[in-house]
């Protein structure tokens, strides 16, 4: 199960229905392949940076999923396909990923990768055996036992 | 810490940039292309991606940052570039 996470732009002038039947099509193909958004943020309607399609302005929605690897070529088919979508981009949680490193490099060879998440800054649970964990999940902490 | 390059003796000017890297100060890992702020703050007025010396960003941040701004440009949070009027 990896995390990702997702930012699609929708044409302003849309309705909202149609912003919810992306995150329902996100939802589904999600949920297809053993996932399930986990956060939701809708920005609404800003301005881009610049014309796309003759468009200043732009609907975007930012989702927190995670699913299995396969589901992500089938969702950015979904999305390049759909031309009310400006934009959209999928990446890996890249906070997520900087925590599993984090895990990894800290832990012996033996034990498992798939660990309780140390310490965010959006109050997570602090990992129980890391208990000089500082709060902020981007700092990388010295190793203990270095 | 600069070099002395033979084209810098004719500059003028030469900022010593002694400054520390924004991200490591801060100890960050992740670099956020959705915190338009900071991306904007390290592109030039044009819109460039500000070098190093200008910034003052460890090597390492500016890889991650340019991604970075380079995810922000895709998604119309930050300019490719911006035209200024003369």
């Amino acid at each position: 199960m990896n995390k990702y996470e997702m930012i699609f732009v929708l044409q302003a002038d849309e309705p909202e229905s149609e912003m919810e039947t992306r995150v329902e099509k996100v939802q589904k193909v999600v949920a297809d392949h053993d996932g399930q958004i986990t956060e939701r943020n809708h920005w609404g309607v800003r301005h881009l940076a610049y014309e796309i399609q003759h468009e200043t302005r732009g609907n975007y929605m930012h989702l927190l999923f995670q699913s299995r690897g396969d589901a992500i070529a089938i969702l950015d088919t979904e999305f390049r396909l759909d031309d009310k979508v400006l934009r959209h981009l999928i990446v890996v949680d890249e906070e997520w990923k900087a925590r599993n490193e984090a895990n990894r490099a800290r832990r012996r060879p033996t034990a498992a990768i798939e660990a309780p998440v140390v310490a965010a800054p959006v109050a997570h649970a602090p990992e129980a055996s890391v208990t000089e964990e500082s709060s902020a999940v981007e700092q990388i902490p010295a190793d203990p036992e270095a | 810490m600069a070099k002395t390059r033979a084209k810098d003796k004719k500059k003028k000017r030469r900022p010593a940039k002694k400054k520390k890297c924004l991200f490591c100060s801060e100890g960050m890992v992740v670099i956020d292309y959705k915190d338009t702020d900071m991306m904007r703050k390290m592109c030039t007025e044009r819109g460039k991606i500000a070098p190093r010396r200008n910034t003052g960003t460890c090597p390492k941040h500016q890889r991650l940052l340019a991604t970075s701004i380079k995810r922000a440009r895709q998604l119309a949070l930050v300019p490719f570039i911006k035209e200024y009027f003369r």
